[in-house]
């Protein structure tokens, strides 16, 4: 039977950063902390091996704290450290069947998102039929121009806890359409499936 | 977009997506209808402050339209 609470944070009490950078600089045993602490990125940016509320004073900070107004740190008070990351694999079979095949199989190994690019011709918004889709069907992408199409490439995908991503391009539309139409067929409208519009990738 | 131009005006095509977005807020409320990839960037050897850069050039450029 256990008689007495645990305190862990008993154990630990706050340790101040310069306590700590004095205890690591002992460890170091003279190799220089800058040399061996600090992280150096490619794009030349300095990172610290620890940070605390002095490194960056949140009073009167413009941006605000994250999940308040303006927003600028996020809608979310906690981010995302309660979902962690998000790992999300590309699909670029052109069968809707294989890539069903693909999407269960990464979904089961570790992936929690899906995102589906959609071919050529769907992405220029064409149907496999129009005469103009001869070169692009199957490019690129999955074939995926109906809602049966769209159902056989995520079938047993549990769209209400695996968010679905659809990459069409600047055929964003119809794509929407499709997914939106699949969501309210199984009764998942409710879910967190992404329908990216905007054409924020063009180069002039 | 990935091909380097857009099949119809830039004002139609962000008519479509603020459309798409009021839509998508009634009806299927937890759905995101806008992103920003940086894929094309990325693909093309930029490093990450590139990437945050470009995407926020490429925003503002959207936004000032």
């Amino acid at each position: 039977m256990i008689e007495k609470e645990l305190k862990i944070l008993n154990d630990f009490p706050p340790v101040s950063y310069d306590a700590w950078k004095a205890q690591a600089v002992a460890d170091l045993k003279g190799v220089p902390f800058e040399r061996k602490m600090i992280t150096h990125t490619y794009e030349g940016i300095d990172i610290q091996p620890i940070y605390t509320p002095e490194s960056w004073p949140s009073a009167n900070d413009p941006s605000g704290f994250p999940g308040s107004p303006p927003y600028t740190r996020g809608t979310r008070p906690l981010g995302h450290s309660l979902d962690g990351w998000d790992v999300r694999q590309e699909v670029l079979h052109p069968e809707p069947s294989e890539v069903n095949r693909i999407v269960l199989e990464e979904l089961n190994n570790g992936v929690t998102s899906v995102e589906l690019k959609l071919d050529a011709a769907a992405s220029a918004g064409l149907d496999a039929d129009d005469p103009r889709s001869a070169q692009l069907c199957g490019r690129e992408g999955v074939m995926v121009y109906t809602l049966g199409d769209l159902d056989q490439a995520l079938n047993g995908v549990r769209m209400d806890i695996v968010p679905v991503c659809l990459e069409a391009g600047a055929a964003f539309l119809p794509a929407a359409a499709l997914l939106a139409a699949l969501a309210q067929e199984r009764g998942m409208e409710g879910s967190r499936s992404w329908v990216p519009s905007m054409p924020t990738r063009w180069v002039h | 977009m990935r091909e380097g131009a857009l099949a119809q005006p830039l004002d139609m095509a962000l008519l479509h997506m603020t459309d798409l977005a009021t839509w998508t807020t009634s009806h299927l409320p937890n759905v995101s209808s806008v992103r920003v990839s940086t894929a094309v960037y990325h693909n093309a050897g930029a490093n990450s402050v590139q990437d945050l850069a470009f995407a926020l050039g490429t925003q503002s450029s959207i936004c000032v339209l």
